[in-house]
């Protein structure tokens, strides 16, 4: 199973929401879309799901277009919530259910199986409206996946979580990737998205601005750079090292280019220092982001200082 | 299809709760409570009320009495004097004399509504044709008008016999004739009250007003709440909009029907068994075509009103902005209620034939043409028709504006607005 999006673009009247973007994603990964609020994720999720359709572009699921069966494959949570507040859980979590083609007697074992683990089986008769923020964010996640969607999209899903909710959701969602689902992230919480998705894209302005596995969009943006802490007297780094900023007992060492950060370890290992911690230095995902993002506001200001926009 | 889920979560979530409920048991009282209610008690106030006549020209005051006693009730002085004395309101060693004293009496009388007014007749009458009529309510209209009608009489005969004529000719003159109203249907000739017509014109136009303003209002907030509580995102992501608009408006409009079968039982009870028992004279024309007209119309008024509706749901941002784009629909709606008195008295007149083939004001006025007089089938047949085309165009711009002005918000949307996206 898998998603491709192909140059897909999608405007309204004059604003370009979405521009040529294009991403691929399979069964058992986690895929996020992350970027700043007005970048298009919600655009782009939509328009995945069939609720908007692209101005051109294409959308396949494991090859084919989407199409009614399809729909009932998807399971997808909305940023903000949303649930009939006046209905009871068990009445809402059916009915939607039942609008992805399962029967009652389908799946109300499996409702009472995932309202017990996440500790909401006393709420099944209660309303929507009587239940704290988490819990009903966690009543809309089991409405998602109750009917065993293939592919499930995901809006900030851990906002309004405790702590001890997060990992239960985590914990969860690691199972649904291990059962081979494709799994959609939108966000703008980038320390989330670092943690949980092996693939991202970075949109901004509805253009992805950088896109790939987390590792290899860390070493693009990795300055090759080592942490050491140590005892003794560190040796002369100049034929591996750019520049050393070197401190009592740590220091920084900036690697020459083609020297890995393997290299300098056995370097180190066979001098005499004696070393105490290793730690190949990586930009946050965050920094990468507003780096990204600062460099393309320079060049589209530089760009409209010389053409007198 | 999802629309038979969708119709069924709607059915039930406004068809089984307690509100549904109470507003099909409660529904038709408060209707008629608050629209034929008030119209059958202003006519109908047959209370007999109790006056003295009083004049310095006994004559006058005599057959002045003579020509009222049949409609109320007439005391003379003296009676007015001894009800006075029994229930101690006056000594019972009260002189009444002079003119101003019996006026005295005659007040305290009315104050003490002993009596409910009294005809003081100037002692001139004939020449001045002066007369006061001192009551302690003036909002009875129907006596007040008997009394002016029988002075109006009195001078008339007065001057006719004076100038000679026999007074038994006069008095003949004055017979008032009687008239029976007939209406040519096509089952035949049909004795027809005219305040029975309005009243059934009226009851059941405000039936088709209210179920069509509620449902279809209804059906626009509940789009608002799935708009701005997102449910509808998710609701999309399982079913086209058009599902979703159809499984909505089906879902409301067989709780209505539900609740219209309902009223019809209540109906038929009421009127076949409990009215004769209580032995109710209501001014109702009631016949099963009626009820089955009332259902055609409001069904096809209903689909017209809830996709209009629901087009402004969706594009409305809060209730404020929903209110305020529903106005031009609740316009339409309330004209033939405001205009139903002439609409009944001119049912064949050009512009209310007219109004009853505008879709938008067809299901309430060809209604109560059909009750009032007999409009041709194929005006009947073009209404719907022109009410079935409507429809149709409110679906398709629904299903075009619909999925867009749901997943817009964060701000309040223009008429301009919905026609910009109706290009997308």
């Amino acid at each position: 199973m898998e998603i491709e999006a192909r140059n897909l673009y999608k405007s309204y009247g004059q604003v370009q929401a979405v521009k040529d973007f294009s991403f691929k994603t399979e069964s058992g990964k986690i895929y996020g879309i992350i970027g700043p609020n007005g970048a298009g994720k919600s655009t782009t999720i939509r328009m995945i799901m069939g609720i908007l359709l692209p101005d051109s572009g294409q959308i396949l699921f494991s090859g084919e277009k989407l199409n009614y069966s399809t729909l009932n494959r998807i399971g997808y949570l909305p940023e903000e919530r949303g649930l009939y507040r006046k209905q009871i859980c068990e009445d809402v979590l059916i009915y939607l259910a039942e609008l992805k083609g399962k029967k009652k007697k389908q799946i109300y074992n499996r409702m009472c199986e995932l309202l017990e683990r996440f500790n909401l089986i006393e709420y099944k008769n209660k309303k929507i409206e009587t239940l704290s923020k988490g819990m009903a964010q966690k009543i809309q996640f089991i409405s998602t996946v109750l009917h065993e969607p293939d592919y499930i999209f995901l809006d900030e899903p851990f906002s309004g979580l405790d702590p001890v909710s997060i990992d239960e959701l985590r914990d969860f969602l690691l199972e649904l990737k291990n059962q081979g689902k494709v799994i959609m992230f939108s966000t703008h919480n980038m320390e989330q998205a670092e943690r949980i998705c092996d693939n991202i894209s970075l949109i901004n302005h509805g253009i992805e601005v950088l896109g790939g596995t987390i590792e290899s969009i860390k070493s693009r943006f990795g300055k090759n750079s080592i942490s050491i802490s140590f005892e003794g007297i560190l040796p002369d780094l100049k034929s591996i090292a750019k520049n050393v900023q070197n401190y009592p007992k740590w220091a920084e060492i900036e690697l020459i280019n083609g020297v890995s950060s393997q290299d300098c370890l056995s370097f180190l290992v066979k001098s005499d220092v004696k070393i105490n911690k290793f730690e190949v230095i990586q930009p946050s995902l965050h920094s990468i982001f507003v780096k990204v993002v600062k460099e393309i506001y320079n060049e589209e200001v530089e760009y409209e200082d010389k053409n007198n926009i | 299809m999802k629309i038979k889920t969708i119709f069924n979560h709607e059915f039930k979530v406004f068809a089984l709760n307690k509100t549904f409920l109470i507003l099909t048991l409660v529904g038709p009282f408060l209707i008629l409570g608050v629209t034929v209610l008030p119209s059958i008690l202003t006519m109908n106030i047959s209370e007999t009320i109790s006056i003295s006549i009083f004049c310095m020209d006994k004559n006058i005051e005599e057959n002045l009495g003579k020509a009222l006693q049949n409609m109320m009730q007439i005391f003379d002085i003296e009676q007015v004097k001894n009800i006075l004395i029994q229930k101690e309101f006056i000594a019972k060693d009260t002189i009444i004399e002079k003119e101003e004293d019996i006026i005295k009496l005659l007040d305290l009388a009315v104050s003490k509504k002993v009596i409910t007014g009294y005809l003081y007749i100037d002692p001139d009458f004939y020449q001045s044709k002066k007369a006061t009529f001192v009551v302690n309510k003036i909002a009875d209209y129907k006596n007040l008008g008997i009394i002016e009608v029988t002075l109006k009489q009195f001078l008339v005969s007065y001057n006719l016999i004076s100038q000679g004529l026999n007074p038994e000719l006069v008095s003949s003159a004055f017979v008032q004739p009687e008239l029976e109203v007939k209406q040519l249907t096509k089952a035949g000739k049909e004795n027809q009250d005219f305040f029975a017509l309005l009243m059934t014109c009226l009851g059941f136009g405000m039936i088709l007003y209210m179920t069509t303003l509620l449902y279809g209002q209804s059906i626009g907030r509940s789009v608002l709440t799935e708009k701005t509580s997102k449910t509808v995102e998710v609701l999309l992501s399982s079913a086209r909009p058009i599902e979703f608009l159809y499984g909505k408006i089906l879902g409301q409009a067989f709780a209505a029907l539900l609740q219209y079968t309902v009223w019809a039982v209540m109906g038929i009870i009421f009127f076949k068994y409990l009215g004769p028992i209580l032995n109710l004279n209501l001014p109702f024309t009631i016949k099963t075509e009626y009820f089955i007209y009332l259902i055609v119309y409001f069904i096809l008024g209903f689909f017209l009103y809830s996709a209009g509706f629901a087009i402004i749901g969706s594009a409305s941002d809060d209730e404020q902005n929903l209110g305020q784009l529903s106005w031009p629909l609740i316009i339409f709606l309330m004209i033939p209620i405001v205009m139903i008195s002439p609409i009944v008295m001119n049912s064949d007149s050009t512009f209310v034939k007219f109004m009853s083939l505008f879709p938008m004001t067809s299901p309430i006025v060809m209604f109560i043409r059909v009750v009032v007089s007999t409009p041709s089938f194929i005006e009947i047949i073009i209404s719907i028709l022109l009410l079935l085309i409507t429809i149709a165009l409110f679906m398709i711009i629904a299903s075009k504006v619909f999925p867009i002005g749901l997943l817009m918000s964060g701000r309040k949307f223009t008429f301009k607005d919905i026609r910009s996206w109706l290009k997308f």
